[in-house]
């Protein structure tokens, strides 16, 4: 089983933002405390479904229902934490799209 | 006239930031009192409050109905400019916690007040609402509150809203689909109430998962953004949808996921009218088939194919100008107001809307409408996602052609004959286009709806030979 370490989820998590949101947003000035909504990033609905389709895909993990929370995507730290926990867990090799 | 039900007492209402039940209310209104009557209460002429979906504007709204003070209901997205429309003398701002409420009020004088002058608007008792009209004038519509209350009263029966109810009401409360379908209802009722301010899928689906509403407003695109996502929610709910309409491949799935998805047919002004079966009804409610509300009388102009007008006990009193003076409005007529949509009859007072009036053409003497071309193909054709019909001259000037651009859907391939031809042999011969475009991307707008305009301009060709439609 691969442990991932978070600053590489972060890292990944950022990639999907900037590359394949088409953010206009560079990397490094994602703050990994910032939220990914309106008070933050600014993502909106269609972009957080295609972030969660993409984490999806890319960390081999799915979503349960009750496990999408405003909590959980409150942050990159947040999100991170838990997807490092579960792609762990599903120990799926990272998949590039 | 405090329209809650005294023995809601436990039960609560909640938001993105407190919780209160509504035994706290009576307090939290004499806070509010306090306040107002501290500020010359008497004075005030209009008042323009933001409508947020929080709690504290659900109090504020509670008492100006209770104490029959005029107020005008402003949508987040127009408060920028600092400004409300000059019939209003003032604004009220509001923070987010109830139970501080008195530290966070404030009125200031509406820098754009033009005087009461010859103005319509009564003493009191008054709500008005922005209209969604694009004359490029402003204009405004007012409601008596009582009508306001009553009209939500048609809500509560039609969907069976009752103190053990659960409702979710994650879209904008300063609108009549979320204040009348599901804020009053909710409170007239004394049921658990949930707001969500800014919805985005995220926030739904927390929600859904921990509040459990057995009632949910819903937009067409958030039920179409659950259905691309493909989660389960644990509550069984009805869900309650306006606006846009909604392919009936996507109906079918929806319900089959997630349970009922009821269409209400409505506007500002007349609140709402009808809606699609709340029974079992799966097949009508599918192909739209919409049920007038108790007491409110539709009829087709024409008989069976025409303009929707409706008759309803408490609709708006007027439409007033932006200095409350009021508007004369040709569209309500005889006490029958003139919706602008298009529909037919569907026997038994049933009736279906096909689009917007504007969106009709005369074709080879028959009335056609843009959107119903439109809806066919999307459900004719899995292939095809989204479709816009729109009309063009052909050479002669005599016949009107129709152009469809179709946005294929994911994963299909659609070539643009072989679609004209199961056309032909699946529609009446007026409502075939006689181009289609198909296309992996229309042009939209910031709000993901297609860029009619843009997609006018850039597909809008002369049919030269009438002949091509057989």
């Amino acid at each position: 089983m691969k442990a991932f370490n978070p600053e590489e989820v972060k890292h990944q998590l950022k990639e999907i933002i900037v590359n394949d949101l088409d953010m206009s947003i560079d990397m490094q000035d994602i703050d990994d405390n910032a939220s990914l909504y309106d008070d933050g990033l600014g993502l909106d609905s269609i972009a957080i479904i295609n972030f969660i389709v993409l984490i999806e895909k890319k960390f081999g993990i799915s979503f349960n229902e009750n496990e999408i929370s405003a909590r959980l995507f409150s942050s990159i730290n947040n999100l991170a934490d838990f997807v490092g926990s579960r792609a762990s867990v599903s120990s799926q090799p990272l998949k590039s799209l | 006239m405090l329209i809650i039900p005294p023995d809601a007492g436990a039960r609560r209402l909640r938001d993105d930031h407190a919780i209160i039940s509504y035994a706290d209310v009576p307090q939290l209104l004499k806070d509010l009192e306090l306040f107002f009557k501290t500020n010359d209460e008497q004075q005030i002429h209009c008042l323009a409050l933001t409508a947020e979906n929080s709690i504290t504007r659900v109090l504020v709204l509670l008492y100006l109905l209770s104490a029959r003070v005029n107020f005008y209901l402003q949508s987040p997205h127009m408060t920028s400019g600092g400004s409300a429309p000059p019939f209003c003398d003032l604004l009220l701002s509001v923070g987010d916690d109830p139970f501080s409420m008195g530290q966070t009020l404030e009125l200031r004088r509406n820098p754009a007040h033009a005087g009461k002058g010859n103005a319509f608007i009564p003493g009191n008792g008054s709500v008005l609402f922005s209209s969604s009209g694009s004359s490029g004038r402003p204009k405004y519509i007012h409601y008596r509150q009582e009508m306001l209350i009553r009209n939500a009263y048609g809500g509560v029966k039609r969907f069976g809203f009752r103190q053990q109810s659960r409702v979710l009401v994650p879209v904008p409360v300063g609108h009549m689909y979320g204040l009348g379908v599901g804020l009053l209802p909710a409170l007239l009722c004394g049921a658990e109430l949930c707001l969500i301010e800014r919805n985005n899928v995220v926030k739904f689906l927390d929600r859904m998962s921990s509040f459990l509403p057995d009632i949910t407003l819903i937009t067409p695109t958030v039920a179409k953004m659950l259905l691309t996502l493909g989660k389960a929610i644990p509550a069984k709910s009805i869900y309650i949808t306006a606006g846009e309409k909604i392919r009936q491949d996507t109906w079918r799935n929806f319900t089959s996921a997630y349970g009922p998805l009821i269409n209400l047919y409505g506007c500002t002004e007349m609140g709402a009218i009808a809606t699609t079966p709340v029974d079992d009804s799966l097949q009508e409610r599918s192909e739209g088939i919409l049920q007038p509300l108790d007491e409110v009388e539709v009829k087709i102009a024409g008989g069976e194919k025409g303009e929707v007008l409706c008759r309803h006990p408490a609709g708006f009193e007027c439409y007033v100008d932006s200095k409350g003076d009021r508007v004369p409005s040709p569209a309500a007529a005889d006490g029958w107001y003139a919706t602008r949509d298009m529909g037919a009859d569907a026997g038994d007072g049933r009736f279906t809307v096909m689009g917007r009036m504007d969106n009709c053409i005369n074709r080879a003497g028959f009335l056609i409408s843009l959107d119903e071309v439109a809806s066919m193909l999307e459900n004719m054709f899995p292939e095809i996602s989204q479709a816009v019909v729109f009309e063009q001259e052909e050479e002669n000037g005599l016949v009107t052609g129709l152009t469809a651009v179709c946005e294929l859907a994911k994963g299909y391939e659609l070539e643009e004959g072989l679609a004209r031809k199961r056309c032909r042999s699946g529609m009446h011969s007026h409502f075939v286009p006689d181009i289609i475009h198909i296309v992996q991307d229309m042009a939209r707008l910031q709000n993901g709806k297609p860029d009619r305009i843009s997609l006018i301009d850039q597909y809008k060709t002369i049919v030269k030979n009438k002949n091509q439609r057989s």
